[in-house]
């Protein structure tokens, strides 16, 4: 244990006497990070869009005149039993005429000519929200069936067919993305490390020298790395908070309107540990690594 | 007691850096190594801190096979060895006292007896004032006394310099050589590989003369 405090004591004294070096591995490593951590936040963000677009996958059941409330009543209940239906809503032919007459406005005084009201009764059915997608639509048309109270369904079906194409676009992009993006991340801490260590060859040199294990030489580095990792993910998880705060100042509301998003939120609790682990992971390993790399 | 058996070394299959080097130099002798640029002297001080392996023979330090050494070990031998270069080796991050302290530092040794040693060890080579200073501000000879001190501050049994007059002028080289030979009337068993004959010529110590990696002279005392 004493050996283990002296170890940090002196990767501290270390830093301090690299202090140049450290401060350009510590910038690196979050400049890095900070790529990464501003992807996790786009994703984290867009999934809102992603939620907000699905809301709008609605079915439209238009009915037949002349059946009673109980058949329709039926459908409605035999609709709602299934896991796909979030929720069902009759229509009477009188609402859809005054929904029809307030999407009018101005010019409501046209349906004062008509002498019977030629809108449909309908049910509004919204898909629970997983199966607010093709898949999820297809299983409640399924259980409408031929039911002689439907006359026709709306659903958008090409949307939704564009929507399910584009999302599946998106998940394999952001994927890859997020591969690339990590990956340069690794890449260039990995090598930012071994270039300091490489630079402090000659210490290592000596320390052999002198009569140092490598326990004694490896342990140090090990925690200046682990140190230097977890100082580049504070740093770049606090710039990336600088930034998200300025941008939902200056463009919060418009960011709201154009994207069709609720509300826009920092990272969630996992990504920023998933951000911390990996600076800490990366530097330590890098060091370790890269020391490994000079043993005689 | 160093001794060797029948080394030697080849860094490429044509060229053999040393030749079947018998050697015997008793503790507490001190040995001067020469030779023209490339005849091994440099090699046989490397073989003896086991920076270097032999291709074929033994090497006995104190009975001990250092060829056979593992790694894990190596730190043993370096513990029981002064070593000091042309090029001095400092840490420039370091000052004076900070790197002499180093050789005390790998022991783990309390911090308060690392300080003491290494001031009586700056006393000693007349630099105790330096000890704050940056090593690059030093003057060679300077710089040679603080890499002597890191090499002796934990007492070594061998005490191993590689040129350690190379770039220094005559006044300062007899001053280093003063110190060497004081380090030797305390028991410990020197070695020293140069160039400088005159050096050789004054202290008048045994010589083992090494040529296209063999030893011409000098190999048993």
């Amino acid at each position: 244990m004493k050996k283990f405090f002296s170890s940090i004591l002196r990767a501290i004294a270390s830093l301090r006497q690299n202090w140049l070096i450290s401060s350009i591995t510590i910038g690196i490593i979050s400049v890095c990070l900070l790529l990464v951590g501003g992807y996790l936040l786009l994703t984290h963000n867009l999934q809102g869009v992603v939620q907000t677009l699905k809301t709008e996958v609605r079915l439209t059941a238009y009915l037949r005149d002349g059946f009673p409330a109980a058949d329709i009543n039926t459908l409605q209940d035999r609709l709602a039993s299934i896991p796909e239906v979030h929720s069902v809503v009759f229509i009477s032919k009188e609402q859809a005429l005054e929904e029809f007459g307030a999407m009018l406005a101005e010019n409501r005084s046209l349906l004062e000519g008509l002498e019977s009201n030629p809108l449909p009764a309908s049910l509004r059915i919204t898909p629970a929200s997983a199966h607010r997608n093709f898949q999820g639509v297809s299983s409640i048309l399924n259980v409408i069936g031929d039911d002689p109270l439907v006359e026709d369904v709306l659903y958008g079906k090409e949307w939704l067919d564009r929507l399910d194409k584009v999302l599946a676009i998106l998940k394999i992009g952001s994927i890859f993305l997020g591969l690339a993006l990590s990956l340069a991340a690794v890449f260039i801490i990995s090598n930012t490390i071994k270039i300091t260590v490489m630079a402090r060859k000659e210490e290592l040199e000596i320390m052999r020298l002198v009569g140092a294990t490598e326990g004694f030489i490896r342990v140090p580095f090990l925690v200046e790395g682990i140190l230097q990792g977890v100082a580049g993910s504070i740093l770049s998880l606090g710039l990336l908070l600088a930034l998200y705060r300025f941008l939902v100042i200056k463009a919060g509301p418009v960011l709201l309107n154009t994207f069709y998003m609720d509300t826009l939120s920092f990272l969630p609790r996992t990504s920023i540990v998933l951000i911390l682990a990996s600076g800490m992971i990366l530097g330590g390993l890098g060091s370790l690594a890269s020391v490994g790399r000079h043993s005689r | 007691m160093i001794q060797l058996f029948h080394v030697s070394k080849w860094y490429q299959k044509e060229v053999p850096a040393l030749q079947d080097i018998n050697l015997n130099i008793p503790k507490g002798d001190f040995v001067f190594v020469t030779g023209p640029s490339g005849a091994g002297k440099s090699t046989l001080l490397k073989l003896l801190f086991a920076e270097e392996r032999p291709t074929k023979g033994q090497i006995l330090i104190h009975g001990r096979n250092i060829g056979r050494l593992p790694l894990s070990k190596i730190h043993t031998l370096r513990r029981e060895t002064g070593i000091v270069f042309q090029d001095f080796k400092l840490l420039p991050n370091r000052n004076v006292f900070q790197n002499v302290a180093l050789s005390l530092e790998v022991l783990s040794l309390p911090q308060r007896e690392i300080s003491r040693r290494v001031w009586l060890m700056l006393q000693r080579l007349g630099i105790q004032h330096k000890m704050r200073a940056n090593p690059l501000t030093l003057s060679g000879g300077e710089q040679q006394r603080v890499a002597i001190a890191r090499a002796l501050v934990n007492d070594p049994i061998i005490f191993l310099a590689d040129e350690p007059t190379g770039g220094l002028d005559h006044e300062a080289s007899m001053k280093i050589m003063d110190v060497i030979t004081d380090v030797n009337a305390r028991g410990t068993t020197v070695v020293v590989a140069t160039h400088n004959l005159e050096i050789v010529r004054t202290l008048g110590r045994r010589v083992i003369h090494l040529e296209g990696g063999r030893v011409v002279q000098g190999a048993n005392p």
